[in-house]
């Protein structure tokens, strides 16, 4: 027993030392749990610190060496511009960002955030019923950042009549197209241009079906309901889960999707094409993934349309081609894929920093392509097109960020493997789309939160089933019928009167 | 004795016994406070079970909103049902069939005369709870899949096995065994060690047989430890393994039938909207009513083995 | 004298290897090869080119091997052996400190005649029920302990928990007989050379198994990690592994994340073979280290017995 306590006595030293040496992390803003934002001390030499939170996109956690050196040099850089800012960078990974960063956020650690509509738990949607933004809407006027980007874009990510969120300007407009891998195109002639609506690619799929193929449509375990039909609804909150609500765009009032005619419609052509084997099982199961795609098991399939689409063919390591489907269209939500937040526990002051280190990324593209790719030399570097253009070629694994989710197109250097003229082809891309009747309308589900979780469990139990391929084509009609009834059980009847009400007082 | 006047009969005596046992109270002090530190003083945050939380609030700042937080479970009458039916069969299923084959194995290896190979393969049994349930899933999946499962590869069959919430109960209860059985026997083997060997002996020269030795000996020396053990389950009874419910089942919606429970269901609205009410409403309406089982349970073996009654 | 009765006790099993023991023997083969056939395809899936996989499902004999899934992990290098010593150095202290603090706690509250042992045992068992949520624990323990980043989050969470103390008292009140202590006392020894001296020797089975358990669930645990740890020097192994299954499954099944992001990263996210490839790293330690506890559970291989 002596032994073993001795042991312990040592181990339990050698932690202490252990952990007392790096016992240097604390937070810039003083943490508080209290309403009382945390200011820093008025003296004007000491720079105002901000906590930035940012999300890594890829399969490596981000390397927190090479971090703290392009923190530093974003730091020397600001301070070379006059700025009495510093930054304290903080860069986590994607699968635990939301996870982190909403324990940082009640917390009081963070003072610019990088979120987006779709993610959940921090999403825009979810921020602002919590009390989590500061209004910015008098901070921007005459600001840098205001005039970095048209004034359209922030009217469409306004919430309530203010801003507060900086939106990063890249493809904000939605549409979806049907995708077809092109050695099938060549191998049977299918002329897609001619394919208007959903419907029209069955014959396509009977050909795939009879090469063989595991999956003719491939949906990719999405009930895409949601997106097919935007030309016809508005599902301002871009969550599959919500889709039993939306806007009919041409009534421009809220509608029970459930009971319309397209819903019945979708979804009897989803079994009808189940049925036949045109859908596999594994869409319902959830058994595909992004590696599915990258096999040759699949024939045609659907894709978010963006303004260079030949970056599918990189993607999936295969010739294909895009036939639209949608039109595209301005929704609340499509101007805010990535976008900045400052944190209400911020004080005047940090709020303040935020902007001007914001408006500082938008215009200087130095600065933005050293917040974006690194350290020039160590992480990337310039080079020059074929057309004179400047762009930048990536090859580190320890910084790996994109444009779209740093600063916006129009002031980050383009990487190498993408066209010359990125920049015009967003504001192409963005200008040719329309609007929609709800774009600007947020629905704030706090009086009916508990209904409206409620019913997404109905809808993972009935709704992701009907739109995936999980039932017959007989039972459609029954089907939808039960998902009605256990919907209206859950509350939903509750759901579908509040949206119309707050959306009819927005309205106006 | 005159120096304690003044002091009442009973409380004199709880005084004087703590001085009498002051050494035993030194000895609890260390696991007392960390567990003061580490458990207790984070339970302010079952107040949000109560509040609106907001950012901007806190945990103390956000308002009031008494009862309101619990809807959030029982919204749809049919989903709270459903959910809390499967809870408990689970629990009932993973608890009574576990325990029996914790046993049963660890009386198995106890009794095995080859003793290296019971090292090995109880080495080899204690593995899969080590596998994650991200691999777990995979493993499934590899087995049971419509179209490149292994089972339907080797019959040549073509059963749909995610599609159909009837086989759940039967493949979740196999996949529990698998990753806790080897596990969980361990704690049992313990206690087979600790009984003196003398007794088998004399039960042999008495003439009982193995069986005999086994109900009369390891059975009722295993007795205490199964009670307890089972007390201490009883408090978990709402609650369940979200890596079996969530992960291996896919968070499937056709499947909710017979594999949705309280903790998935919780879940998903965590990666949701995360309402830190109403995760916290959840988990106090799991803990009161593990709390209500327990004194239910502990009353019970009161009566019955007040030996082993938890307090 | 207690070796010679397990000798005689032994010999007269050796006699006794009848159709009953092979039967047993038969039995648990047959549980073993339950336990050990997924196992095995977990070793072999790791190795697997994952295109084949997704294409032909898993098999015991894939079509094609790669080292795509392994090099996702061995990718980390250094990091490796860094995490692999933060979580040995975690799992000894926190095992050995759990195992004297929780020993100390579950014999005084068996002591019988002591008052406040009840009050102990309900205090013991509360906050088994009862907890107060991730967002509390965060805010108390980075902020008012100010502990965040500290390896002392990874160990004092997991070192006391009310299962193992109930075992533990649980075995001292019922295989530890009280003759012994009354003995010691006759003797003259005090409280503390009872403890040391005498009971905690004989608690060795149940300090086995719940050193066991103990070392299990903190080799297993990656939340405190995740929620906490920062610095790359004090990752653990699971959360590191964990990131690594987490991230790939984001980036693959999220649709919002951008085309041009998945591009870059090109066709090579291993799926299958990098989250085999991490329960591989997981596991050969434990392979290693096992033994050491098994030799207190299973009889015959160590000589210890309560003797009188």
């Amino acid at each position: 027993m002596k032994k073993v306590v001795a042991l312990l006595l040592v181990a339990v030293m050698a932690l202490s030392v252990l952990a007392g040496c790096d016992k240097k992390e604390d937070t810039p803003s003083t943490p508080s749990t209290t309403d009382a934002p945390a200011s820093n001390s008025n003296d004007s030499a000491t720079p105002v610190k901000i906590s930035l939170y940012r999300a890594s996109f890829n399969t490596q956690t981000p390397d927190s060496a090479q971090e703290k050196k392009i923190q530093d040099k974003l730091n020397a850089y600001l301070k070379d511009k006059g700025f009495n800012i510093e930054i304290d960078y903080h860069d986590i990974g994607s699968d635990e960002y939301t996870d982190k960063a909403n324990l940082a956020l009640a917390n009081n650690e963070i003072n610019l955030l990088w979120t987006a509509s779709w993610e959940s738990v921090i999403g825009t949607n979810d921020l602002i019923p919590k009390n989590a933004c500061y209004d910015l809407t008098d901070l921007l006027k005459g600001s840098a950042l205001y005039g970095s980007m048209d004034a359209g874009q922030w009217e469409a990510t306004k919430y309530n009549g203010k801003n507060y969120f900086v939106p990063v300007y890249k493809d904000n407009v939605e549409g979806y197209d049907i995708m077809f891998r092109q050695e099938l195109i060549d191998k049977h002639g299918w002329n897609i241009s001619s394919v208007k609506k959903l419907a029209d690619i069955e014959p396509m799929l009977a050909d795939a079906k009879a090469d063989g193929l595991k999956y003719p449509l491939l949906l990719q375990k999405t009930a895409m309901f949601y997106r097919f039909y935007i030309n016809d609804f508005d599902f301002f909150t871009a969550d599959v889960t919500g889709n039993f609500v939306s806007v009919d765009k041409a009534k421009n009032e809220v509608v029970n999707t459930i009971q319309t005619p397209q819903y019945k419609e979708y979804c009897n052509l989803i079994a009808k094409w189940a049925e036949a084997g045109y859908i596999s099982e594994d869409e319902v199961t959830k058994s595909t993934s992004d590696t599915t795609t990258q096999t040759k098991d699949w024939g045609i399939s659907w894709w978010t349309d963006i303004p260079v689409n030949d970056e599918a063919d990189a993607r999936y390591g295969q010739d294909v081609s895009m036939q639209t489907l949608t039109d595209r269209w301005a929704h609340s939500t499509s101007a805010l894929g990535s976008c900045y937040c400052v944190t209400a526990n911020s004080s005047a002051e940090q709020a303040k920093a935020c902007v001007d280190f914001l408006g500082l990324l938008y215009t200087d593209s130095t600065f933005a392509d050293i917040y974006t790719f690194g350290i020039e030399g160590e992480d990337f570097n310039y080079v020059t097109s074929d057309g004179g253009v400047k762009k930048v070629s990536q090859h580190s694994d320890k910084y790996n960020h994109s444009m779209w989710e740093s600063a916006s197109a129009t002031v980050v250097t383009p990487v190498d493997n993408e066209p010359d003229n990125k920049a015009d082809l967003y504001k192409t891309f963005n200008g040719g789309a329309k609007t929609s009747p709800a774009a600007g309308f947020r629905f704030d589900k706090t009086p009916v939160e508990a209904q409206y979780t409620a019913c997404q469990s109905i809808f993972d139990q009935y709704g992701f089933v009907l739109e995936t391929g999980g039932v017959a084509v007989a039972d459609v009609d029954s089907t939808i019928a039960a998902y009605q009834a256990e919907l209206d059980a859950a509350g939903y009847q509750d759901v579908l009167k509040e949206f119309q009400k707050q959306y009819n007082a927005w309205k106006g | 004795m005159a120096k304690v006047e003044g002091y009442g009969g009973a409380e004199h005596s709880f005084w004087k016994n703590m001085v009498k046992h002051r050494a035993h109270i030194v000895l609890a002090l260390p696991a007392f406070l960390i567990m003061f530190f580490i458990l207790y003083v984070p339970m302010v945050g079952l107040v949000v079970a109560f509040k609106n939380y907001t950012y901007s609030g806190g945990i103390f700042g956000s308002e009031w909103v008494g009862l309101d937080n619990f809807k959030f479970l029982i919204a749809s009458k049919n989903t709270f049902i459903t959910m809390t039916k499967n809870t408990v069969f689970y629990y009932l299923v993973f608890t009574s069939i576990g325990t029996f084959l914790n046993i049963v194995l660890a009386i198995a290896i106890d009794q095995c005369v080859f003793k290296k190979s019971a090292k090995t393969m109880q080495t080899i049994m204690i593995i899969p709870v080590f596998i994650s349930y991200a691999a777990v899933t995979f493993i499934v999946d590899a087995y049971i899949n419509g179209s490149l499962g292994l089972i339907n590869r080797v019959f040549g069959s073509s059963t749909r096995f995610y599609s159909e919430p009837s086989y759940w109960p039967i493949i979740l209860t196999i996949v529990k065994i698998w990753n806790s059985v080897g596990y969980g026997s361990v704690l049992y083997m313990s206690v087979l060690a600790g009984i003196d060997t003398g007794l088998y002996e004399a039960a042999q020269i008495d003439g009982a047989n193995k069986w005999k030795q086994i109900w009369h000996i390891t059975l009722p020396e295993l007795f205490p430890m199964i009670t307890v053990m089972l007390l201490l389950s009883v408090g978990g009874i709402m609650k369940s393994d979200t890596g079996l419910f969530y992960q291996v089942t896919r968070n499937s919606g056709q499947l909710y039938q017979t594999t949705q429970v309280i903790d998935s269901y919780v879940l998903n609205q965590i990666t949701r909207n995360s309402n830190f009410g109403y995760t916290s409403a959840a988990t106090l309406f799991q803990s009161v009513v593990g709390l209500l089982m327990m004194l239910v349970s502990n009353g019970i073996v009161r009566k019955l083995a007040p030996e082993n009654a938890l307090f | 004298m207690a070796k010679k009765d397990l000798d005689m006790v032994s010999s007269g099993r050796r006699e006794r290897k009848g159709v009953g023991q092979v039967i047993l023997l038969i039995c648990l083969i047959i549980y073993t090869l339950f336990c050990a056939l997924p196992v095995i395809l977990v070793f072999v899936s790791a190795f697997a080119d994952d295109m084949s996989i997704t294409q032909n499902g898993f098999s015991y004999f894939p079509d094609k091997w790669s080292m795509n899934g392994m090099n996702a992990v061995l990718k980390y290098g250094k990091q490796l052996f860094t995490s692999y010593g933060v979580t040995i150095l975690v799992t000894v202290v926190g095992t050995l400190l759990g195992l004297l603090v929780m020993s100390m706690y579950a014999y005084a509250i068996s002591r019988p005649g002591f008052k406040l042992s009840r009050f102990l045992s309900i205090y013991l068992i509360i906050p088994m029920l009862f907890q107060g949520g991730t967002l509390s624990a965060y805010i108390i323990f980075t902020n008012a302990y100010g502990l965040k980043d500290s390896l002392w989050l990874l160990i004092l969470p997991l070192c006391v928990s009310t299962m193992n103390v109930i075992i533990l008292r649980t075995f001292i009140a019922n295989s530890i007989p009280a003759e012994l202590m009354e003995a010691a006392k006759i003797d003259g020894a005090g409280d503390y050379r009872t403890f040391f001296q005498i009971t905690l020797p004989l608690m060795k089975p149940s300090l086995a198994a719940v050193g066991f358990m103990m070392a299990t669930a903190y080799w297993n645990d990656w939340q405190n990690a995740y929620l906490y740890i920062s610095s790359d020097n004090k990752k653990p192994l699971q959360m590191l592994l964990i990131k690594i299954q987490k991230s790939i499954e984001f980036l693959l099944n999220n649709n919002n994340v951008p085309a041009s992001v998945r591009a870059a990263m090109g066709n090579s996210i291993p799926e299958y073979s990098a989250t085999m490839a991490t329960v591989i790293v997981v596991i050969g330690p434990i392979m290693v280290a096992y033994p050491f506890f098994q030799k207190y559970f299973i009889k015959g291989l160590t000589v210890g017995s309560v003797k009188g």
